[in-house]
């Protein structure tokens, strides 16, 4: 189910929250409609923590993770991290990273097993992305583009890239990440589809913007349509009962 | 007709069809060879888009790679090579794996690359593709290629634009020519249009065969014009040859067919001095001599007669296929850059002679056509011409001779003069690097995590105190020290302890402070640390110091004020310095003028002739005798 949302007037939601399969991320607003709207599809399932980010509301470009860990860039305050470490299950692991590319939201696009990063990122950081989050980390640019987070959105279930990405590329990439991609846009027509798009394996919330036929290649690409009991139960038990084990 | 071309001259206008159909372009062999790489990778694009994309894995980014299994191809995503081409993507400068081969070989440690599929050790070929980046990026900052790679490149494509002569070889011997395969065909490149890649020069020698039929070969002509020291020589030459009954009216013209020709002559260039009389007016004030005035005159008639015969020609010119054209910068205005002129500034049949030539006089223009449309012919071995090659390429100057930032001479650990090393031990050594460069940045976020996992690997503690001392990073000291609690009282190889090597006076202070705080922790006194630094003992120094700075402040002051009041004494008391010297020099008469003065009994002698010595001596002896008479 994709769910549409903005944050005080901007569609661009992705730029302020976070979301995995085990926790949710949301800048801090003046009203509580954004975060709501989230609680109202996640309330019960994962823990939804309102934070800033090195006192900025663009916490999901700042930041990037998975249901193993979250990856905070280094202007990141204790209090913060703390706060964090506070709100978040203990099975997520959380890292503070000194990087030059500190927009790790951009630069990095992962799911909970394989990352694209930025060619240029440190060799560092690249160790630390494989060991915090747990996944095989590939350097990668999407249609030319060195900002592999900005310009695609992924999950266990597929991933939806720039709509420039050729299809030999398209093909590499899946083959690399081991899941369906499709190119395509959000917000009526954005190619930044991080910026527009925020997934995980059983949702998935875009901007305000995005048009039917654009949720319903979200809905597709991410196999979000029809989520039975039954689906739940089957497709969703990995992830719920891994991240509360 | 079964003659030996060889024997006499060919004219490039008229190859033999046997010759033509077998020859294949040498000298550019570099972009041969990207032209066919380029190929398959369109092929590979074309398939992709029907859809046959499953049955051939490849690679975006790196030229023809093609894996067999989605692991090789994962596995080739993880290789040097395909990052280091990630990375190239984005200044265009990708690499093929020969290529990337031959660029590792520069760098040390390099057996790693072929088994770097396994995660084990792709952290250290992770840091040579970025070494290689760097060095890249350190490069193409400054002035774009002279990484040795792309400078080979660069210097071949350069060596390629550079010669005058495309050289030519068929690709098999031609008995019927009796040509023998080491045969090389040279032909002028100013002939050619300014082409890229080898087939078409190939493909444009063919099109300027002359084709035997009479009217379209009628029609095609070449210009030739130079103009130098007032002398002026132009022609226009038809490109078939003259028929043994057609009309010559140049002499030793021999098959030459010359449609137009006209020489002039006038008196401009200044004799002795040389150079023209224009660019003498430019340089300093215009001259008034009547030399000077027949020069300016001879000048601009010369010009204008040139263009009048221009304007005259313009059918000709605009029909010829080249003009080549001699001229100074001054001269060229005679060509263009008028009303009517028949030839443009940039017009593309321009060539400059690509060989020197004398005083234009006709004969010369004949000889430059010669040279111009005859083919050169050698027989070299492809060895000689390999090593002919090499040596020219190597002949040229890098483009902006950077000099490289040469890595500072850290003293490494391990030598590495064995070119082959386990991918283990490589990696350690890696490690290591990345370990004493996090030490010496000072980078203890990274560090800490580091070393948790690799402590096992370092034995020796003190090497790394040292490193941090030597460093003066009193933050990673401090953790060493504390936490870690590395031993500071094994001395290092090299026989220095850690506190001896420190640099500054504040990683000093680290090993006082700890040695104050916990005395017990091991002998300090055999860790050459002097003695413990408590807080309050800190403060007092630095109260010590503040005051000690005090009182020199002061003493310095007071010495100041004294001086300058001795100074403002002496002005008033001192007596005008000629008094004195008259002084000095009546002393100095007096006193003893040598060193030493009187030393023995008879130094008074010294300077004194024989007689009178003599003399002083009997007188002497007589006083001696009185005074023993007594």
């Amino acid at each position: 189910m994709a769910t549409r949302a903005q944050f005080e007037n901007s569609t661009d939601i992705g730029v302020f929250a976070k979301l995995t399969n085990a926790y949710c991320l949301t800048a801090l607003a003046s009203s509580t409609n954004f975060y709501s709207v989230f609680e109202a599809e996640l309330a019960d399932v994962i823990p939804i923590v309102h934070t800033t980010i090195g006192g900025t509301r663009i916490v999901g470009r700042l930041t990037a993770g998975n249901r193993h860990g979250l990856l905070v860039p280094s202007s990141t305050t204790d209090q913060e991290l703390q706060h964090l470490r506070n709100a978040l299950p203990p099975s997520v692991a959380i890292q503070r990273v000194e990087e030059r590319l500190s927009a790790l939201g951009n630069v990095i696009a992962c799911n909970d097993y394989v990352a694209l990063v930025h060619p240029d990122i440190d060799r560092e950081t690249e160790e630390i992305i494989a060991d915090t989050l747990k996944v095989e980390v590939f350097r990668q640019t999407v249609a030319s583009n060195v900002l592999v987070g900005s310009y695609c959105a992924l999950s266990n279930q597929g991933g939806l890239v720039h709509p420039k990405t050729s299809r030999s590329e398209l093909d590499e990439l899946s083959s690399l990440l081991q899941v369906p991609l499709v190119a395509g846009t959000v917000n009526r027509g954005s190619e930044v589809i991080g910026a527009g798009l925020v997934v995980n394996d059983w949702c998935a919330f875009t901007g305000l913007d995005t048009t039917a036929t654009e949720v319903s290649v979200i809905e597709a690409t991410f196999r979000l349509q029809g989520q039975t009991s039954a689906a739940v139960i089957n497709e969703m038990r990995d992830s719920l009962i891994d991240s509360y084990a | 007709m079964a003659t030996a071309i060889l024997n006499r001259a060919i004219s490039v206008y008229s190859l033999p069809a046997e010759l033509l159909s077998n020859l294949s372009v040498r000298s550019i062999e570099a972009q041969t060879s990207t032209a066919v790489n380029e190929e398959p990778e369109t092929k590979r694009k074309n398939g992709n888009a029907v859809g046959a994309s499953s049955t051939t894995l490849g690679c975006q980014t790196c030229p023809n790679a093609s894996f067999e299994t989605v692991e090789e191809q994962r596995a080739h995503f993880k290789s040097d090579w395909h990052r280091y081409n990630a990375k190239a993507k984005l200044t265009g400068r990708i690499v093929s794996q020969e290529e990337w081969d031959n660029m590792v070989e520069g760098v040390s440690s390099i057996s790693g690359s072929a088994s770097s599929s396994s995660s084990g050790d792709s952290s250290h070929s992770q840091s040579k593709v970025t070494r290689l980046l760097n060095r890249q990026k350190l490069n193409s900052a400054s002035d774009g290629d002279s990484d040795e790679a792309a400078e080979l490149a660069d210097r071949q494509r350069r060596a390629h634009l550079r010669t005058a002569v495309i050289w030519f070889t068929p690709t098999t011997p031609i008995p019927l020519l009796s040509v023998p395969k080491n045969t090389q065909f040279g032909i002028h490149r100013a002939l050619f249009p300014p082409f890229e890649t080898a087939r078409d020069y190939l493909e444009e020698l063919r099109r300027m065969q002359l084709t035997g039929d009479e009217e379209e070969d009628q029609e095609r002509r070449i210009t030739l014009l130079m103009v130098a020291g007032g002398h002026f020589a132009g022609m226009v030459v038809g490109i078939k040859p003259r028929g043994k009954t057609e009309r010559q009216d140049v002499k030793g013209a021999g098959e030459v067919r010359v449609l137009q020709h006209k020489t002039f002559h006038r008196y401009t260039t200044r004799k002795k001095q040389g150079g023209s009389q224009a660019l003498n007016d430019n340089a300093k004030s215009k001259a008034v001599s009547a030399g000077a005035m027949l020069r300016r005159y001879g000048e601009q008639a010369l010009q204008e007669e040139i263009q009048a015969l221009m304007i005259e020609w313009a059918e000709d010119i605009h029909a010829s296929e080249r003009i080549f054209i001699r001229a100074s910068t001054h001269g060229k205005k005679s060509f263009w850059g008028y009303e009517d002129a028949p030839i443009e500034k940039g017009d593309e049949r321009i060539r400059t002679f690509p060989f020197p030539t004398r005083r234009p006089t006709l004969q010369e223009l004949l000889r430059c056509w010669q040279e111009l449309t005859r083919v050169k012919v050698s027989h070299l071995s492809e060895d000689a011409l390999q090593a002919l090659d090499e040596a020219y390429i190597a002949s040229l100057q890098p483009k902006n001779k950077v000099v490289k930032p040469t890595p500072a001479p850290t003293p490494r650990p391990t030598t590495t003069p064995v070119p082959r090393i386990s991918p283990e031990e490589e990696a350690r050594q890696d490690r290591r690097k990345r370990l004493e460069e996090m030490i010496r940045k000072g980078k203890l976020d990274v560090l800490r995590p580091f070393w948790t996992k690799y402590k096992a690997e370092y034995p020796s503690s003190s090497e790394i105190l040292g490193l941090a001392s030597a460093a003066g990073q009193e933050d990673i000291l401090r953790w060493l020290l504390e936490e870690e609690r590395l031993d500071p009282t094994q001395p290092a190889p090299d026989g220095k302890f850690a506190y001896d090597l420190c640099s500054t006076k504040g990683a000093r202070n680290v090993f006082r402070r700890i040695a104050h705080a916990h005395p017990d922790w091991c002998d300090w006194t055999a860790a050459r640390v002097p003695s413990g630094l408590s807080e309050e003992m800190e403060a007092e120094q630095e109260k010590k110091k503040s005051e000690r700075r005090k009182g020199l402040r002061e003493k310095l002051r007071e010495r100041e004020k004294a001086r300058a009041e001795e100074e403002k004494n002496e002005e008033t008391s001192q007596p005008p310095p000629q008094l004195l010297v008259p002084v000095a020099a009546a002393t100095g008469l007096n006193g003893p003028q040598k060193l030493g003065g009187r030393v023995g009994g008879e130094g008074g002698l010294a300077g004194l002739s024989p007689e009178m010595r003599q003399q002083i001596e009997r007188e002497r002896r007589a006083r001696a005798a009185e005074a023993r008479l007594k």
